[in-house]
């Protein structure tokens, strides 16, 4: 990916969002839920979104599904595949085309995603033989093949279960199993490991890792834990208030963060190595999307706000690096190194 | 500096709370055409019903030979005396239709009350004590349930004898099973909440559960299927009074106009015509009440219906301006 | 049955005083299916043979996974839960069998906080209403007036602006209304708090709030914690000791450097290892080789055999035929393995 000399086929996005504005109508006034959101992934690249709940994350991940329901519209910019809008009433067909042929989703809850009544094996065929035009028994045989790549031991045997004798992991596995089933160029994982034990995580996190690397797939995973991120993804896009504030190439992101958000991002997530007795944390709530800051909108939680910050920074690229941030004064480590003091004593 | 911080806590209210909700809630109905006809419709029953003396032209049970069958008023034979019509006893129609909207609301709102408090109550116990004492109850609930209600009715009535009070009691008695199982349902999932554990932690009695966690949740999904069920109690007292069963002579029911009127059904359309449009027509808008009153008081469908409202006026004006 | 003979002061802090929990053996059924119709419902073992300490002021981390039984662990020494076998003691009372009165009166000692700040507060209830329900149901304030004096006392306490005295929980985000929750777990002044995994639905940036709160107040109120948690990423920072649960049994329990530095338990390492770590280097690059986790739902239940022998690398014919008991390793460390 670093490689300057890739050919310009290469380095094509399969998927590019311009600008995108996604609005909910509620009662209590319009909340903007994504204020101009753009990135794109390239074949065969792992790109992570990273945020807080309310970020935007997986609201970017409906949109591109073309999932986006009322009272929520997409209000503005662009989502192209390979070149090609997937907005407009052209675009929505074509989108539904492509949804679970070239790309695909998997969610946080596998329970509620699988349909109780069908077994794991009518799943895999049902959506075999719907999207790729498969006989039965050439989709069955399939179908095991796929459990098998996925992980999960005595494929024949787990066709016929149903998806309540699974447990949490293996349903995931199932997940994946139907997600890659048609052979998709992305997967959009949202959250996928969250309500999986920590054993099991590593495990869904390394069969991810190695699809990744097998198929030449593409992935969008969105998460709020940066530990996550780590292992398995090379871009890193960080999300705060429904905008991006950052991306960049992981290692970058990690090693060297601009924007003070993703800096107290990483300096909160606990390692195993800490043993120090405080952790640091990033003090207050984001705001509220229904009456946006005009500036920028870390602001109020940030260490080293001024004047400036009162208008919005624009996410622009810093010369001689890949990667963007949106912060007026970026500072190597905006966070100061000391642990908070004692807090007043209660009387 | 504490005290001084807290004194300024209350919240200031300009206007009492009840008016600001009357005037919400009003608000929002005067966007639902259809439901706020059926509200306008309901109110105008009611009033009918409270100033049924004061409106009525007539005494309702007074007969008169020579005002047999009096066509309504703008008939070539009708007179302005009676609006629409006299029945084959000379009773004025419009009289009898204002009293018996009386008699509908009362044995409705009543055998509502008696039904719904008694299956609530048995609903709350059953889903929240659970094991041998939600079975016991909840099989009583399946005998009543498969006792064919109409029958049942017919038999308590015939035994008793009938009555108002009697039909009311009567329809109570075979109509509190659908509470108790609303009810208990809605409890024994809301029991493993999270926040019904909390208040356990915390030293909350069951009493006190129900009261203050439970029945406040029961209050929306309560207030529609008593509407319904209103409607239901409604068509149950008409079929009684018209088998002679519920409301007597000299009372007066829409139910017992229909049956007086049905026999001459073929030489005079008003005397049975009226009461039945009355029955038909505030069935109609009961329903299409309640039906807005579930989406209003459920958030999530309410939000939408707002976006859908947005979209609809977004798409009119895109038109309008293209 | 128990395999913890005497007193387990050692590694506590305060060894030597007695502590504010001891439990012993404790196991706890919970009913399967009947195998006849009108029978009674057989039994499940949940938790078997759980034995530990907790001095006053202490953090004792209960980290396992789904299944457990970490949960069951806490609600059993709430008293929610029927004992089956042992015993609880708290401070100085036998609370293994008490009545109903007894189990309301002990919730003014032993608190909770709730994993799902989200469902656990109640949706029509103001931050007023909420905090001051305990100090209501336990007759502890007389007027409206002092209710609002203790609630503004106790939001204070938990760092929330007394302004939001009056609001609902909706407009708050998820470190606040955890926050409302610790408060009303304080109301009635516990010397006990069974933290069910209170920052696991919390997003990571906030999760420090919520710990870091946590501790402040332990410094100050002098509060034991039973913290339960389901990896071992942040216990770290608030524990004192870890115990860990496998599958209803304990496997290891040690000071809070010894688990991370020198985990004894072939499965303590397991967890260690799966905690994913923010550093691209740390997994990346080299070959992340699948640690020997248990398929859930693949593990015997046998009593003979060790639980975890089926997913452990380190399995004898020892290990299959008989199930390891706690045994002392060190001055403050307990462990339930043969082969450690």
């Amino acid at each position: 990916m670093d490689d300057p000399a890739m050919t310009a086929d290469d380095t094509a996005p399969i998927l590019e969002l311009r600008n995108l504005e996604v609005e909910f109508d509620t009662r209590a006034g319009t909340v903007h839920g994504l204020r101009g959101v753009s990135f794109a992934i390239r074949r065969g690249e792992t790109l992570a979104l990273v945020g807080e709940s309310g970020s935007g994350k997986s609201v970017t991940a409906s949109a591109i599904m073309g999932l986006i329901q009322l009272p929520g519209a997409v209000t503005g910019g662009e989502i192209l595949w390979k070149g090609q809008s997937l907005l407009g009433r052209a675009g929505e067909r074509r989108a539904r085309r492509l949804r679970g042929r070239e790309m695909s989703m998997v969610f946080q809850d596998p329970m509620t995603s699988l349909n109780p009544l069908m077994s794991i094996g009518s799943h895999l065929v049902e959506v075999q033989r719907r999207h790729m035009g498969l006989s039965r028994r050439a989709a069955a045989a399939r179908g095991a093949e796929l459990l098998d790549a996925v992980g999960i031991t005595e494929p024949h045997r787990r066709m016929g279960q149903f998806p309540h004798e699974l447990s949490g992991g293996m349903r995931q596995r199932v997940m994946i199993a139907l997600a890659i089933a048609c052979e998709p160029e992305l997967l959009i994982a949202d959250e996928p490991t969250t309500a999986l034990d920590v054993t099991i995580q590593a495990q869904v996190l390394d069969l991810l890792s190695d699809l990744q690397r097998d198929m030449g797939l593409s992935i969008l995973l969105i998460t709020h834990d940066l530990g996550v991120v780590a292992g398995l993804c090379e871009q890193v896009a960080v999300m705060y208030a429904g905008e991006i504030v950052e991306t960049g190439a992981a290692d970058d992101i990690f090693d060297r963060a601009r924007h003070p958000y993703t800096q107290g991002l990483i300096r909160s997530t606990p390692r195993l190595t800490d043993r120090s007795e405080r952790l640091v944390s990033i003090d207050g709530a984001p705001p509220g999307l229904l009456h946006p800051p005009a500036g920028c909108a870390f602001e109020p939680r940030c260490p080293q706000s001024s004047e400036r910050c009162r208008a919005r920074p624009a996410l622009a690229a810093e010369p001689g690096r890949q990667g963007a941030f949106a912060c007026w004064n970026s500072t190597p480590s905006a966070w100061p190194e000391a642990a908070p003091g004692p807090k007043a004593s209660f009387a | 500096m504490t005290a001084t911080h807290l004194a300024t806590i209350p919240a200031q209210r300009p206007r009492p709370a009840v008016f600001r909700a009357a005037g919400g809630f009003l608000a929002e109905l005067s966007k639902d055409k259809a439901a706020f006809a059926g509200f306008l419709f309901l109110v105008l029953v009611v009033l009918a019903a409270v100033f049924a003396p004061l409106l009525a032209p007539h005494d309702p049970a007074a007969q008169s030979v020579l005002a047999r069958l009096k066509p309504p008023a703008w008939t070539a034979r009708g007179s302005a005396e009676h609006l629409l019509g006299t029945d084959m006893l000379g009773r004025d129609v419009l009289s009898r239709l204002l009293y018996g909207a009386r008699a509908s609301l009362l044995v409705g709102t009543s055998v509502v009350l008696l039904a719904g408090s008694f299956g609530v109550l048995l609903g709350l116990v059953s889903g929240y004590r659970g094991g041998r004492t939600d079975t016991v109850i909840m099989r009583v609930v399946d005998v009543f349930v498969a006792f064919p209600g109409l029958l049942l009715t017919l038999l308590l009535v015939a035994m008793i004898g009938p009555s108002t009070p009697t039909m009311i009691v009567v329809l109570a008695f075979s109509n509190w099973m659908i509470y108790t199982r609303l009810v208990r349902g809605i409890v024994m999932s809301m029991r493993t909440t999270p926040f019904i554990e909390a208040a356990e932690v915390l030293g909350c009695g069951p009493r006190r559960i129900l009261q203050v966690h439970v029945l406040p949740n029961l209050v929306p999904p309560l207030l529609t299927l008593a509407i319904l069920e209103f409607t239901n109690i409604l068509l149950a007292e008409a079929a009684l009074s018209f088998l002679g069963l519920g409301v007597q002579p000299p009372g007066t029911s829409w139910g017992l106009d229909i049956a007086n009127g049905k026999n001459y059904m073929l030489l005079a359309w008003w005397p049975i015509t009226f009461p039945g449009l009355a029955i038909a027509l505030t069935v109609l808008s009961i329903n299409l009440f309640a039906n807005w009153l579930r989406v209003t008081t459920d958030p999530a469908e309410r939000e939408k219906r707002h976006a859908r409202g947005r979209l609809r006026l977004l798409r009119r004006k895109a038109a309008a301006n293209g | 049955m128990t395999h913890f003979p005497g007193p387990l002061s050692a590694g506590t802090p305060a060894s030597g005083a007695a502590p504010l929990l001891s439990v012993r053996g404790l196991a706890v059924d919970f009913d399967g299916p009947r195998k006849k119709i009108w029978g009674p419902p057989s039994k499940i073992r949940v938790l078997e043979d759980i034995s530990f300490d907790l001095a006053r002021g202490e953090t004792l981390g209960l980290v396992g996974e789904s299944g457990s039984g970490k949960s069951t662990l806490g609600r059993a020494v709430l008293r929610r839960l029927p004992i089956a076998d042992g015993r609880i003691v708290f401070d100085g009372k036998d609370i293994t069998h008490l009545p109903l009165a007894g189990r309301r009166a002990l919730s003014r000692d032993i608190q909770m906080v709730f994993q799902d700040p989200y469902t656990s507060l109640n949706p029509r209830m103001k931050v007023l209403d909420l905090i001051a329900e305990p100090l209501i149901v336990h007759g502890i304030v007389e007027s409206a007036e002092e209710a609002r004096d203790r609630v503004a006392e106790l939001l204070r306490l938990v760092n929330l602006p007394v302004e939001n005295i009056d609001r609902f929980p909706h407009g708050f985000s998820g470190g606040q209304r955890q926050r409302i929750g610790i408060a009303r777990a304080l109301a009635l002044r516990p010397k006990l708090i069974i933290a069910d995994e209170p920052v696991s639905a919390l997003d990571v940036s906030v999760r420090a709030q919520v710990v870091n709160l946590m501790q402040d107040l332990q410094a100050e109120l002098g509060i034991s914690y039973l913290f339960v948690a389901h990896d071992l990423s942040i216990v770290r920072h608030i524990s004192d000791r870890i115990a860990i649960l496998h599958r209803g049994r304990m496997v290891e329990m040690a000071g809070c450097d010894a688990i991370y530095d020198r985990p004894a338990h072939p499965y303590t390492a397991t967890l260690l290892k799966a905690v994913p770590e923010p550093d691209p280097r740390h997994r990346r690059g080299t070959p992340t080789a699948p640690p020997p986790a248990p398929r859930i739902g693949e593990l015997v239940m046998e009593g003979g055999a060790c639980r975890y022998s089926k997913g452990c690398a380190k399995a004898t014919e020892r290990c299959r035929a008989e199930a390891p008991v706690m045994s002392r390793r060190g001055r403050d460390r307990w462990v339930a393995c043969w082969e450690a």
